[in-house]
């Protein structure tokens, strides 16, 4: 709902009426002179063609418009908006997110595995404004790309940029998790957790993930493990970070459930197979459920102001109006 | 000047009114060459008063619509005090990396002095979220804002002028980033930490300081280094060193927190007891709810609107009435 907060330079919208009627009642008058302009022989006249006319009426619409437009501004429309606010830190969750290259394969809905998870980290993301998402990133090596933070636009840049082999070929499963339970141990969020999302088994680190994983049940840490994408032979399309090379082909894709299941019973926690991006939803909605958001502390009003806009259309109509006339029409006075 | 606009390049809309204004007299002026000679003393009004007339309500249009080009780059001025209610705290440490930070007036150097000095703070802010952008010739948030000491520590362990490839030194970068990195929706106090000896290759830390200003956010500026200084190589691979003495700009990094308002506080990082002074200041805002007062500009689209409407209404009057007084 739109409101002004000085409505009263609506009065000025009518001044344009009263223009006309003191230029009608010749109270004003217009600068204006006789003069017989003539060429014998020559063809008459024509000072008021039609296209001249459809010129004027042009001129005046967009001018009225604009004078519109310009004590619209004046009355200071604003809209009030009411912002939620949130203290503390909320609850603490870490997404490992595996990007070894099979990550890389289109099987969820045409997709690949780790757009499907990054779309789905997205969506998770805006439902929880007062909590705080890290991100850890699991190739052949582990790496933490956020800390746990509330800074929204900071974790989906990074996010973004995350690419497919960006750590090495391998599924370092095990230093993930370590690594995510290292930043979540401090006990400084409401809640903790950690959604690992994987396609392969670990391969590669120097941690075995269910040795990580007690450390999940010893510190109170919710662990959410999903298991990507179809068995069989699926295509694979992505670009080697390292080479620079396009890798395209088939891949067996295989993993053994078992021991992610394994890993998530080590933790006391959630093992869900995601085959596509409908059962992808469905961990997101138990983490959402499991873990709930934080509450807003208050809500705080904001002015949204729309006198700028409203300027910058007058300028462009009173300028349009302006050239027709005098460059169009060739007005003179 | 530029502090009285939001937007001040859009005043640059303003400037086409002079050449349309020169314009229309100019061409009005041709045309009266011709006709008014034949008119004078003869037609219904002299032709000395027509040409007032056009010149007066062209000068008048012409400001009008300067006006409004004006209005629609957000005027400001003045200011009003705002209630702002605060729970928590949120602290952004820029440090600045750029070579001139390398240099070892203070032991060992003033970027590992920087970092150490950071750290203890960091440690301190119990209940505080912490993140660091790191400034050389621009800005880049490193550590987003979070409660999580282990990263925070360990970037200030490893922190080099290698870190941002960016030539030069542009602190006010820095500050601008960390603006940026404040999210919307939380409630805690904002205080931006800047770590800098005052060196300045490009940009503008004053500007910057204008925007933290409006913001509502303190700054703390902790100089680092000396008065005295030490040589720089500028150009350290090239045949023949070029030496700079690089030097703390104490009174340049003081206007800059004189600008940036709010509460804020210049210390000078060699002094003993500076820690406390920045510690105490963030400390009384990191537990409970309160209630503070942010001042903030007042924009004056109405003023302006309402100078260009009487202008335009003045340009509209002013033919006609001279007009018909003489008739």
């Amino acid at each position: 709902m739109i409101s002004f907060a000085r409505p009263l330079f609506f009065v000025l919208l009518c001044a344009l009426p009263l223009y006309a009627v003191l230029l009608k009642t010749r109270i004003l008058g217009r600068i204006e002179f006789p003069l017989t302009i003539g060429d014998w022989d020559g063809s008459p006249f024509r000072w008021n063609s039609p296209a001249l006319r459809f010129a004027r009426f042009v001129a005046v619409v967009f001018f009225v418009a604009a004078f519109g437009l310009a004590v619209t501004a004046a009355a200071g429309p604003v809209r009030f908006i009411q912002e939620r606010m949130y203290s503390g830190n909320g609850a603490g969750i870490i997404f490992a997110l595996d990007v070894s290259p099979s990550m890389a394969a289109r099987d969820m809905q045409g997709g690949s595995r780790l757009e499907a998870a990054k779309s789905g980290i997205r969506s998770f993301a805006a439902q929880r404004p007062g909590d705080s998402l890290g991100l850890v990133a699991i190739g052949s090596d582990a790496a933490l790309l956020v800390p746990p933070t509330r800074d929204e636009a900071a974790f989906l840049s990074r996010l973004d940029s995350l690419s497919i082999g960006e750590l090495g070929d391998g599924s370092a499963i095990g230093l993930g998790l370590a690594v995510a339970a290292a930043h979540l141990v401090d006990r400084q969020y409401s809640r903790s957790a950690v959604i690992l999302m994987t396609d392969g088994e670990n391969n590669a680190g120097e941690i075995h993930p269910n040795t990580a994983a007690r450390l999940y049940h010893t510190h109170g840490i919710s662990l959410f493990v999903t298991g990507i994408g179809t068995r069989g032979e699926v295509p694979v399309d992505y670009t080697d970070p390292s080479t620079g090379n396009r890798v395209t082909g088939m891949l067996s894709s295989e993993f053994s459930e078992n021991a992610l299941k394994e890993i998530a019973d080590a933790a006391d926690g959630y093992y869900l197979s995601s085959p596509d991006s409908a059962s992808l939803e469905y961990v997101f909605d138990l983490a959402d459920e499991s873990v709930p958001p934080a509450a807003s502390s208050w809500t705080r009003t904001m002015e949204q102001r729309f006198e700028q806009p409203l300027l910058g259309a007058a300028l462009v109509l009173f300028a349009l109006s302006w050239i027709v006339r005098r460059l169009v029409m060739g007005a003179l006075i | 000047m530029t502090s009285l606009f939001d937007r001040p390049e859009y005043l640059a809309l303003a400037l086409p009114a002079i050449p349309a204004a020169v314009f229309v007299l100019v061409r009005w002026k041709r045309m009266a060459s011709l006709v008014l000679p034949a008119l004078l003393n003869t037609g219904p009004r002299p032709a000395v008063s027509i040409f007032r007339a056009v010149v007066v309500r062209t000068v008048c249009y012409a400001l009008a619509w300067m006006l409004v080009a004006c209005a629609f780059a957000s005027p400001r001025w003045g200011t009003k005090l705002l209630p702002v209610r605060q729970e928590g705290a949120s602290v952004l440490f820029v440090l600045d990396i750029s070579r001139s930070m390398t240099v070892g007036d203070v032991a060992p150097d003033r970027l590992s002095y920087a970092a150490e000095y950071a750290s203890v703070l960091a440690d301190r802010f119990v209940n505080a979220r912490v993140g660091i952008v790191l400034a050389k010739g621009s800005g880049i948030l490193a550590i987003p804002l979070t409660a999580d000491r282990r990263s925070v520590r360990d970037l200030l362990n490893a922190v080099s002028p290698a870190m941002l490839s960016s030539a030069g030194s542009n602190p006010g970068s820095g500050l601008e980033a960390a603006l940026a990195s404040f999210p919307a929706s939380s409630a805690a106090s904002r205080t931006i930490v800047l770590f800098t000896d005052g060196d300045e290759t490009s940009g503008s830390l004053l500007e910057a300081a204008r925007s933290v200003q409006k913001s509502g956010a303190s700054l703390v500026v902790v100089g680092i280094g000396t008065e005295e200084g030490e040589a720089i190589d500028v150009y350290p691979g090239a045949s023949e060193p070029t030496f700079y003495t690089t030097r703390l700009q104490e009174d340049f990094l003081r206007q800059a927190v004189r600008i940036a308002g709010n509460g804020s506080l210049y210390v000078n990082g060699s002094d003993a007891g500076s820690a406390l002074d920045v510690i105490s200041l963030v400390d009384g805002s990191q537990n409970g709810s309160r209630m503070v007062y942010s001042r903030t500009g007042v924009y004056r689209y109405g003023e302006v609107l309402a100078a260009a409407f009487l202008l335009f209404a003045a340009g509209c009057v002013a033919g006609g009435r001279v007009w018909r007084k003489r008739m």
